[in-house]
């Protein structure tokens, strides 16, 4: 009874579609919590998926076939791209295994290849959900790295460059590119590059801020180092590091006095 | 000689550094400015390089060597106009102008040389 059961199971699933579909949305609904997520899209998912499951196991292969893994790539994705949990986007996938068992609790013994395939399904889904986080996070890494060159003019004459982040040599060279472009556009004679931002200064680091300065110079403007902060002179001291042919002031604010004076500028309170 | 122009202006040299140079073309460009600047009894040379799209090592050398003949003659040299690309490049390849003056372009120059002249009087 048992063997005929199992050889029923596509065709038991395809006759009780419909019923099964409802229950699995009413669960989906009550476990999901998703309220910004559209019915309709659940319910197409739902469908597809189940279509999926059917036509799988009656062909009574044991792995995913190209349409399915495409539709459940589909639905990783859009569970990414909302914002949705792992758990979330694993649950409605394994979620069917709940509603089924529940349906057909007695033949349960017979449903080890349904069980199979939906364990299949939830790990694609997995997969296809962390492809998708990666591909979101390289992203954004990218935008970041191309907002984090933000030159500032701060008066006529004197732009400024606050350097957030540890400097490689990617930023390093994207940083001289923009500040150099910068001072040509503009026609500034002085830049101040503030480091406060910076974690830690190493040999070359220090490397790559001189260069920077030593081609601002050759095109005729001077630079001056800002925010350098103690522990990291200290370190910088005890690494051997020499800016003293560059001008270093502690903060900011020094730097722009000091470029004011270059400049034959002063600042006065009202009187 | 093609692209080498030589003003005199107020007491000050300006020489445009051709974009691509070879030995003779050098050689005259610094003979050139030595005699100008004699005649003219010149205070300064602006060095003007903002035609060159790229300066090797060669272009470099010949540019110091210009800037090393004008002081030898009394006459501050200034490297005005660099291009970005260029003063990266030169970096890159530890090139420098051994402390020639420099200015972002013949504007700037002019101001930085009179303000100079200004101190010391």
């Amino acid at each position: 009874m048992l063997d005929t059961d199992a050889v029923s199971t596509p065709a038991l699933l395809r006759r009780e579609r419909d019923e099964a579909l409802r229950t699995w949305g009413e669960y989906l609904n009550r476990e999901l919590r998703t309220p910004n997520l559209d019915r309709r899209i659940v319910d197409e998912f739902c469908t597809g998926l189940y279509d999926g499951l059917v036509a799988a196991l009656e062909s009574g292969s044991t792995t995913l076939s190209d349409s399915l893994q495409g539709l459940l790539s589909a639905l990783s994705v859009e569970f990414a791209e909302r914002g949705f949990t792992p758990s979330q986007t694993a649950t409605f996938v394994l979620s069917l295994k709940h509603v089924l068992n529940e349906r057909y609790e007695h033949a349960a013994p017979t449903m080890t290849g349904l069980h199979k395939l939906i364990d299949a399904m939830g790990l694609h889904s997995m997969d296809a959900f962390i492809g998708r986080r990666e591909q979101i996070i390289r992203h954004q890494s990218q935008e970041l790295l191309d907002l984090s060159v933000p030159v500032v003019p701060l008066w006529e004459g004197i732009l400024s460059l606050p350097i957030i982040g540890t400097l490689d040599s990617t930023r390093a060279q994207e940083i001289t590119e923009k500040l150099l472009f910068e001072i040509a556009r503009t026609g500034s004679r002085y830049a101040i590059l503030d480091i406060s931002g910076v974690p830690t200064v190493d040999t070359q680091t220090a490397q790559h801020l001189a260069k920077t300065v030593a081609a601002a110079k050759l095109m005729g403007a001077e630079c001056v180092i800002t925010g350098i902060r103690p522990a990291i002179a200290q370190v910088m001291v005890a690494l051997g590091i020499n800016l003293s042919d560059i001008e270093t002031r502690f903060s900011l604010a020094e730097g722009l006095r000091y470029c004011f004076s270059k400049l034959n500028l002063t600042v006065r309170p009202e009187t | 000689m093609a692209d080498v122009h030589i003003l005199s202006v107020d007491g000050v040299l300006l020489v445009t550094f051709p974009g691509v140079t070879d030995d003779r073309t050098a050689e005259r460009l610094i003979e050139e400015v030595g005699s100008r600047l004699v005649e003219r009894a010149a205070r300064a040379v602006l060095i003007d390089v903002s035609n060159a799209r790229m300066i090797d090592s060669f272009m470099a050398r010949v540019l110091a060597g210009l800037a090393g003949a004008s002081r030898l003659l009394g006459a501050e040299p200034v490297v005005v106009g660099m291009r970005p690309e260029v003063a990266i490049t030169m970096v890159e390849l530890g090139m420098d102008l051994g402390g020639v003056a420099t200015a972002l372009n013949v504007e700037h120059g002019l101001a930085d040389l009179r303000a100079r002249a200004g101190r010391r009087m």
